[in-house]
This record gives C-alpha cells, structure tokens and sequence, in this order.
C-alpha cells in the first residue's frame, strides 16, 4: 500500500464521517488559501512501530531471471491522525454545526462498519480517539470556532521490496578417477 | 502621515521600472491535496524600494525575518485570504519571486508589502 494511498484513504473517511465534501477535508500545512466554510484540516503524526516488520516471499516465474522471488516488508504502525476543525460556526443550530458537532459526529461515525471496511482496504483501522476539544480563536474581530480530535489508528508500513533469483535446475559433470576408464565423466541434471 | 499630495502621477515618475504580476486564481483541493489555480499575468509600473522596520512591524512575528519590499503602484495588487478568489499575487522584481503579503489603498494608488519566496 503507498503512502498516498494511505492518506486519500484518511480524507475519504473523515469526508464521510463528518459529511464534509471533499474540498473541505483537506491536509495541513500546504500553501493554499483555506477553504471557505466549514473543513477538517488532517496531520499524521506521532508513527510507532508496535511490533517487528516481517517478510512475505512470492515466486513468479514470470519475472525477469534474477527476480522470480519477491520479498516485501509487511508490518504495520500505529499513527496519529490530527484533526483540527474550523468553522464560523460557533454555535451549532439546525442546518450548521460548529466543530464541536462536526468532532463529535466524526467521532461516532469512524464506529460505523461500512466506513471501517472502506477504510480497512487502504490497511487502516481505527483503535481510538481523544476528546473533542473546543479551541475558537480570534480571527479579525470575531471567534471563529475550532476544535480538535487526535484519532489513534493503524495504518500499513511503508512498500519496501527486493528481488531474489529462483535456481530452475543445474546441470554439470562430475568427473570420476580410480574407474575404468580412468576418469569417467558423469553429466548430471536436476 | 499621510502625504496626500501624493498622486498616481508620482508613482509613474517615482517608477523604478516595470514587473510581472503573476495572479493565480485561488486553488482547489483533491483528496485533500492542494492544487495549484490558474495564473495569468499582467505588467504593472511600479516603485519597488525597500520596507522599513516599521513596515516589518506589520506582519506576523514569523515573517519579519524575510527580505521584504515595498510596491508602490497605480494598479490593485491582491492578497489571498479565506473566502477570496485568488491566491496573492506574485511580483517578480530583480529576477526574484515576491509575494504581496499586504496591501493598502489610497487614493489613485496602492502600497503592498511584498516578500521573496525564496
């Protein structure tokens, strides 16, 4: 699984969970203007290794002599995933919900077994979250709501692969002294 | 204080020569990846000098550390922000890429604050 993968995985189920269209699940930290409205920016941080990484060896003949053996790294790590969730909305009514609802609702629809298995074919699972933290801010002369949700979760290690070479057969001569004739040569074939 | 005697008319005499604006159109997301909005460009006449520390003064604590100018010039130059439908302009001035960071408006000209990208 490659990292982008990884993370258009992420934005999908934060869009679904939270029911924000895509161009407002965005990743922090690029040069863009924000978006307008509400939107969910994402971070990744805080990648653990739980575990050990092992090896998966794949034959395929097919590959090019020298390469019929396939060895990729499978593991997976435990990540962070950083949401921080803006909206004018401060206070949620009917029809508009400030970040607090929108952290909440991503926070309960992250349970939902359709969003899990969408999200578990990238290599990403779920394990838990933080508290919905309600932070606004000034901006100009006004609050502008924010929140933010830590979302603990699984994701697959880095695609890392080497190639190895598969041996079909050998084939030779052995040469034997002390017969007659003297030597005599056997061929031999596996 | 501003000097209100001070006219477009200035501006063209005061030139320090012409630039390229670059103006980008704001840019889109997908899969939560930015993506970069359409650009046009357009020559502007203009009086590019250096800013002040008080000029420094005016922008956030991160940005007074980068070499900063001031544009003094006839035609509107544009600052992104949340809601807007354009990214900042970018001046190219002495063969570097400005962007405009701030702009104030007087009458017949503009005064914007622009920092090297790089």
């Amino acid at each position: 699984m490659s990292w982008p993968a990884v993370r258009d995985a992420f934005v999908a189920a934060i869009a679904t969970a939270s029911g924000l269209d895509a161009q407002h699940v965005v990743w922090a930290y690029q040069r863009a203007t924000q978006p307008t409205g509400p939107y969910i920016s994402l971070s990744l941080s805080v990648l653990s290794n739980p575990g050990q990484d092992g090896i998966v060896a794949t034959t395929d003949l097919t590959r090019p002599a020298g390469q019929e053996i396939q060895l990729a790294v499978i593991g997976f790590r435990e990540a962070t995933l950083d949401l921080e969730i803006f909206s004018d909305v401060v206070v949620s009514a009917n029809g508009s919900a400030d970040p607090i609802e929108i952290g909440e609702n991503v926070r309960a629809a992250l349970a939902l077994p359709t969003l899990r298995e969408t999200a578990a074919v990238a290599g990403i699972s779920f394990l838990g979250d933080s508290p919905v933290q309600y932070l606004p801010e000034i901006v100009a002369v006004d609050f502008r709501g924010r929140a933010t949700l830590d979302i603990q979760c699984f994701v697959p290690a880095a695609a890392a692969v080497e190639y190895t070479g598969y041996v079909a057969s050998v084939t030779g001569a052995v040469t034997v002294h002390g017969g007659t004739p003297d030597p005599t040569t056997v061929p031999f074939s596996t | 204080m501003i000097d209100a005697s001070f006219t477009a008319d200035d501006i063209d005499a005061l030139a320090t020569g012409t630039y390229t604006v670059t103006r980008r159109a704001v840019a889109t997301f997908a899969a939560g990846r930015a993506v970069a909005g359409a650009t046009s460009t357009l020559t502007v006449t203009a009086a590019a000098v250096p800013a002040t520390g008080r000029d420094l003064l005016r922008l956030p604590e991160g940005r007074r550390a980068t070499e900063t100018r001031i544009v003094f010039t006839t035609t509107a130059l544009l600052v992104g922000g949340q809601g807007s439908a354009n990214d900042a302009d970018l001046v190219g001035i002495d063969g570097r890429t400005w962007e405009v960071q701030q702009v104030e408006s007087f009458p017949g000209y503009y005064r914007a604050i622009v920092q090297a990208t790089a």
